[in-house]
């Protein structure tokens, strides 16, 4: 099911391993992307100097031309394409380099694809400002300034972190939310190795029975082993 | 460059020893000859008074002078020529040869022959001025200084052929203890690293160069039984995950199923994936830990707002356990730490109290001053830890129950990585527990 303002926006992916290229061209195209693929340094190099894109998913290691050598050329002949990289490299170094050699955002392997996405939509948004100050999904609504939440115009006493929770899911409507995305938005924690899925599935549930279980529809779905998804319709 | 080190002791012991010796042969050689020379100086002056003493009463006892002593040759002259001259043909030597008259010491090598000392004076008597000059035969002496450095100079060859000698057996005698030990160590290898060498006298140098080794062997075979422990543990803990992956894939795929009981397969699959994700991402902080190439920023930060913080955030899993979950602080304090790995310590903590705690228990956590530190206490209701397992409690994947790893849900490197965060801080950790009374672990850090 396309989402509607992301239909035509064009990818290029240049990833070697190609299980991996593969499943991240499909994920996206699912979601109404046009994904390119290229294998190796120099296809990279040559698609994206002769192809228009919205934006480059970019390998670090990959065979022929690194990736960060590929990104600096382009980058000093004033490419402006916006480029997130993919790698395995963790390190505060790596990720310093290759934001300096132009990227614009970093995403380490192994990654969760809601996350993968979330951050190409944040890097392709171009100008979209609706009205930010209420979110709104099917008969729920939050709103952000009085930070009051009701469903079916009953009102719904949240506690501070459980509207965060909402309204972060309420902001990816539609979309897969991961607990590390959770993690890094609300607990602004970074690492994997803190013990914080157990804290936002408590707070995932508490969620549920404030807003979903007295209700007929349930919004907030468990997508197992990836994360929470709030829709409209069901699929 | 000189290999061996037996050979450059025994040089630097002949170098040394040649020095010595040469200092010795001419310090005996100038000694003696001064010596002689003094006392042939002293005779000659004693002359020359006796001389000047007969000239100043009367010429004539010159003759006596020439007689009595045993001036070998002396002249006395006043401006207009020789007054008187004993031994002639010296004088007349030393005039052909146009030698001027020397102050200090003079020695004069005639033509005929022989070898003369010499000593000359001014006696102004009246309106003369007269020089009175005495010479003596000092062949006698040369002669004995020569063989004196004729044998100095045989000997000293000798000597240092005997010490050259000397050197290379005592390096000998102190290297052999050496090799020994260098043999012995030799052939202690991966395979039998709790051998250890036998130690003589553990008071001398080697005596200490080997419990230096067997201390670095005990080191070496303890990383090496940690490390054989962790790799066994890794393997099982990522094999695990793997194991239901593919056992929940290929049951998964044994008969046709509907979506939902697919996406149910895949989602199962998927949770093994993140925990092998957390397992490595886990592994890989520790490893870079241990290569020592992390470090942390460090800014002042308040620990009571910090620990209040974690508790707050982790509050919800004990309610959910009806646990009681209070945080308590004498006093806020300030320390100079990295707020994220303080936080990811305190998480680990407070998570795994949590999760080792039955329902309904209790779980502390104090900031309290220790001593010049800061320390933050958590201290649950939990079984405790036995004595035994204190010392091993904050390795990798080790498990004070091994049947209850899976149960637990934990990584196995809550605690490892928990220390390592504190260590980085300039801090540490320390665990007291006594069976059936809860634990109390204990986090201090360095306060501003």
């Amino acid at each position: 099911m396309p989402v509607p303002n992301e239909t035509s926006l064009r990818v290029l992916i240049v990833e070697d391993e190609n299980k991996l290229a593969k499943a991240i061209a499909e994920s996206l195209e699912a979601t109404g992307w046009q994904a390119t693929l290229a294998p190796s340094g120099e296809e990279g190099f040559f698609l994206a100097t002769n192809q228009p894109f919205d934006v480059v998913i970019l390998d670090i290691n990959l065979p022929g031309r690194d990736g960060l050598e590929i990104l600096r050329t382009l980058r000093s002949r004033g490419w402006q394409t916006p480029v997130l990289i993919l790698t395995a490299r963790d390190s505060l170094g790596d990720r310093v380099q290759g934001l300096d050699s132009g990227a614009d955002d970093y995403l380490v392997k192994p990654f969760a694809f809601p996350e993968l996405q979330a951050r190409l939509r944040a890097l392709t948004r171009r100008g979209r400002s609706a009205d930010t100050n209420k979110l709104a999904c099917g008969d729920i609504e939050l709103d952000r300034l009085a930070r009051s939440v009701s469903r079916a115009n009953q009102s719904i006493d949240l506690t501070a972190k459980e509207f965060e929770l909402l309204e972060f899911l309420l902001q990816h409507k539609g979309h897969i939310v991961s607990r590390e995305m959770l993690a890094q938005a609300l607990w602004n924690t970074r690492a994997r190795v803190v013990p914080l899925d157990n804290v936002i599935d408590v707070h995932i549930a508490r969620l549920r029975a404030k807003i979903d279980t007295p209700f007929a529809k349930p919004l907030i779905r468990t997508v197992r082993g990836v994360g929470f998804c709030v829709q409209e319709e069901d699929r | 460059m000189i290999k061996s080190i037996r050979a450059r002791l025994t040089l630097w012991y002949a170098l040394i020893m040649a020095l010595i010796l040469a200092l010795f042969a001419l310090g005996t050689y100038g000694y003696v000859r001064e010596n002689l020379y003094e006392q042939i100086d002293a005779r000659l002056a004693e002359n020359i008074a006796l001389t000047i003493n007969a000239a100043r009463t009367n010429m004539n006892d010159l003759v006596e002078v020439e007689r009595d002593t045993r001036v070998i040759a002396f002249r006395v002259m006043d401006d207009d020529g020789p007054v008187y001259v004993s031994g002639g043909w010296i004088v007349a030597d030393l005039d052909s040869a146009g030698v001027a008259p020397q102050s200090g010491r003079w020695i004069f090598t005639p033509t005929r022959g022989g070898i003369y000392h010499l000593q000359e004076q001014t006696l102004v008597l009246g309106k003369r001025h007269l020089r009175i000059a005495t010479a003596e035969q000092s062949e006698q002496i040369h002669r004995g200084l020569n063989r004196l450095g004729l044998t100095l100079l045989v000997g000293f060859p000798v000597a240092l052929l005997l010490s050259l000698l000397g050197g290379y057996f005592l390096a000998g005698r102190i290297l052999t203890p050496l090799q020994h030990i260098t043999q012995r160590a030799r052939t202690i290898s991966t395979d039998n690293l709790a051998e250890r060498l036998t130690i003589t006298n553990p008071d001398d140098e080697l005596g200490q160069l080997g419990a230096v080794l067997n201390d670095a062997f005990a080191r070496l075979d303890e990383a090496f039984t940690r490390l054989k422990r962790f790799t066994q543990d890794a393997a099982h803990e990522l094999r695990t995950p793997l194991a239901v992956l593919r056992s929940v894939g290929e049951v998964g795929l044994q008969e046709p199923r509907d979506t939902a009981a697919y996406r149910d397969v895949i989602g199962s699959m998927l949770e093994e994936v993140d925990r092998l994700g957390r397992l490595v991402d886990g592994l890989l902080t520790l490893a870079r830990a241990e290569s020592g190439n992390l470090s942390v920023p460090k800014r002042p930060e308040d620990l009571l707002a910090l620990s209040q913080e974690v508790v707050e955030c982790l509050r919800v899993l004990a309610e959910e356990k009806n646990q009681r979950l209070t945080f308590s602080a004498e006093t806020s304090l300030i320390a100079d730490i990295d707020r994220d790995t303080v936080r990811l310590a305190l998480m680990n903590l407070i998570a795994n109290a949590i999760r080792f705690t039955p329902e309904g228990g209790a779980i502390t956590a104090t900031l309290r001053k220790h001593g010049a530190n800061a320390a933050i206490e958590i201290q649950d209701s939990g079984p405790g830890i036995a004595p035994e397992h204190h010392a091993h409690i904050f390795e990798r994947f080790y498990r004070v129950d091994p049947s209850r790893s899976q149960h637990t849900g934990g990584t196995g490197l809550g605690l490892a990585i928990a220390r390592w965060a504190v260590t980085v801080n300039a801090g540490h950790i320390v665990l007291e527990s006594t069976p059936g009374q809860g634990c109390l672990f204990r986090i201090v850090l360095p306060t501003k």
